[in-house]
């Protein structure tokens, strides 16, 4: 048995058989929300670890997850489109907006892309509250339908009574997401956009278009945040502006540092880290922002690479 | 054409309260080019330094500048010893993610300890001016004779003095700086300081006009960064002509459009970076 888990792919398949039987032993609703929150936030964070391979911070990523939330429930409220319809649609119209910001804006340099994001964050936000007959304004949109119950085999999915099927659909999304990732990380698309952050003139020079490259990078960002908006919206029922601040992306990425910037594995384990940290600390309201910031600056200044390195940099010194 | 005069009265401070915020960060981003979040909290500190020492501790309001330029400071210096010293190899957005992080903290921490009430600074100078149906309050003037004095006084440092030269060669080219032998630790402190020191009385001289409270620093630094962005990568000049865009901007887009200027500041962003990503009168 531990041999076979030594094995990299006999351990991921346990893990995600894992991760899959969950919900038979977790019963609490509390849990079973905040996990199917991680795997929507895990979307998230792994699009901007990506975006953080080319050199950007992608700080408009929650603009996008909105750009998504609101394209899904809008579709669903007034032409009664089923979600796993609304699912890829909104992915796509995100996408598509992240093509047409990209286009002249994945020109400029990293920390002017910076204040970019948070300008069109804010941006797009104002255009969701001031266009009220559309997007229901500062309160947003309610009401947000679930989708309809599925039957597989014998067992009868229904999403309105339980977070069990969200929880699925989440996970699936999640692992989707994952795979895509992992895969293009050990593609030649992932050694190019890494070193894309490492020396962009040189890549430039051997003859590969930096920018196309970024704009495929950023446009799978926003897809896979596009979906994870669409999740998002159908499985909290309302939404509104006030979820997408750009501090939220920010928040975001501090996951993505905490966790580690060199695989995409690093998102993941941050994500899990943050929630948790989240969990404990929700008796200290009113410092919690202090105890980011700390963590922000501490890690950056003393743990660039993120917790993923810590077992390496550990077993390094000890020999 | 009443409401007219009156609203370019109001813009020509409001433009001043913009240019004297964002000098400091012109001068920061030159020298880094990175961008540094927490500018506004040190503003917050400066005000606050203000509402204690003229407000609270009924002292005269002249002891606020050197007090709040010296608590400035000293927060500046321990930001660059502490956190963009040692970060200076590393990619740029690196500190500016730190200097995010000192934003949390200082706010935070401002919060916790004096609270989110706004507070309010007694006017220095009182009264107002009729200039034939057009109202000027009088407690704008030291902001403006401030701002004017402290852009010319910047100018003539930038332009015409040693130090001001060297931070220029900084500013464009660090590694050629340091090979004609300047000392960049020194300059990098030079910097601090000064910019510091502009946003420290930028906070003073604000204080009896605004309302204090943790979270000023929020709306201030996206304008902040609006001017800079339209005036340019570190170009006081270019700040000074983007600070007057926006002020100007926003106060007549208040008056004629009303909630809808308040977006102005981001879709000037938003174009400025796409369209002319140097700035207005900047060189790339």
């Amino acid at each position: 048995m531990i041999k076979l888990l030594k094995n990299r792919q006999c351990f991921r398949v346990f893990v995600i058989i894992l991760i899959s039987v969950l919900p038979i032993f977790v019963k609490s609703p509390l849990y079973l929300h905040l996990l199917c929150f991680v795997f929507i936030r895990i979307m998230l964070a792994i699009g901007m670890y990506s975006m953080w391979t080319v050199g950007y911070l992608n700080a408009a990523q929650p603009a996008f997850w909105g750009i998504g939330a609101y394209t899904s429930a809008l579709l669903m409220l007034h032409a009664g489109v089923p979600l796993f319809l609304t699912l890829p649609v909104s992915g796509i119209v995100s996408a598509f907006v992240a093509v047409i910001l990209g286009y002249p804006g994945l020109r400029v340099k990293g920390a002017y892309f910076l204040i970019l994001g948070i300008a069109f964050n804010e941006l797009v936000r104002w255009i969701f509250v001031v266009f009220k007959s559309v997007f229901g304004g500062a309160s947003g949109l309610t009401n947000i339908p679930q989708p309809d119950p599925i039957r597989i085999l014998n067992i009868t999915m229904d999403f309105t009574a339980s977070f069990v099927p969200f929880y699925y659909l989440s996970l699936i999304l999640c692992l989707i997401t994952t795979f895509v990732y992992f895969r293009i990380h050990w593609s030649r698309l992932g050694y190019v956009w890494s070193s894309i952050r490492q020396n962009e003139d040189l890549i430039a020079a051997t003859g590969i278009s930096v920018f196309r490259e970024k704009e495929i990078c950023f446009a799978t960002c926003c897809f896979f945040a596009g979906v994870s908006g669409a999740v998002y919206a159908s499985f909290i029922s309302a939404i509104s502006p006030e979820m997408f601040t750009f501090v939220e992306g920010i928040y975001l990425f501090l996951a993505v540092l905490l966790g580690g910037i060199e695989t995409p594995m690093g998102p993941i384990i941050g994500v899990l880290f943050i929630t948790a940290l989240d969990q404990l600390l929700r008796g200290f309201r009113e410092f919690e922002p202090l105890i980011w910031g700390t963590i922000l600056v501490l890690s950056l200044l003393f743990m660039p690479k993120g917790l993923i390195s810590m077992p390496k940099m550990i077993l390094k010194t000890e020999k | 054409m009443q409401v007219f005069l009156q609203t370019f009265v109001n813009a020509i401070s409001v433009s001043l309260i913009y240019i004297l915020f964002a000098l400091g960060l012109t001068l920061l981003l030159g020298v880094f080019s990175t961008f540094v979040f927490c500018h506004g909290e040190l503003f917050m500190l400066a005000t606050f330094v203000t509402y204690f020492i003229y407000g609270q501790w009924d002292l005269p309001y002249y002891l606020a500048f050197p007090a709040a330029v010296a608590s400035a400071v000293f927060v500046g210096l321990v930001i660059e010893k502490g956190i963009f010293y040692p970060m200076r190899d590393r990619h740029h957005l690196d500190p500016a993610l730190a200097s995010f992080g000192v934003l949390i903290i200082m706010q935070t921490g401002a919060l916790v300890l004096w609270g989110g009430m706004p507070k309010g600074v007694p006017p220095v100078v009182k009264g107002q001016i009729d200039l034939g149906g057009v109202i000027f309050p009088l407690e704008r003037l030291p902001i403006i004779i401030g701002g004017l004095v402290m852009l010319i006084f910047l100018i003539f440092f930038v332009q015409r003095t040693k130090l001001g030269l060297a931070i220029r060669a900084v500013q464009q080219d660090p590694e050629a700086a340091t090979l004609q032998g300047m000392n960049i630790p020194f300059l990098r402190i030079v910097t601090w300081i000064i910019a510091m020191s502009l946003v420290a009385v930028a906070g003073v001289l604000m204080a009896p006009v605004i309302f204090i409270d943790p979270f000023i620093g929020d709306s201030l630094i996206i304008k902040g960064f609006t001017v800079v962005i339209v005036g340019g990568l570190g170009s006081v000049f270019g700040a000074t002509i983007g600070g007057f865009a926006l002020g100007f901007l926003d106060s007549f887009g208040m008056t004629y459009l009303g909630t809808y200027s308040y977006m102005f500041a981001f879709s000037i962003i938003i174009l400025v970076l796409l369209l002319r990503p140097q700035g207005i009168i900047g060189r790339l």
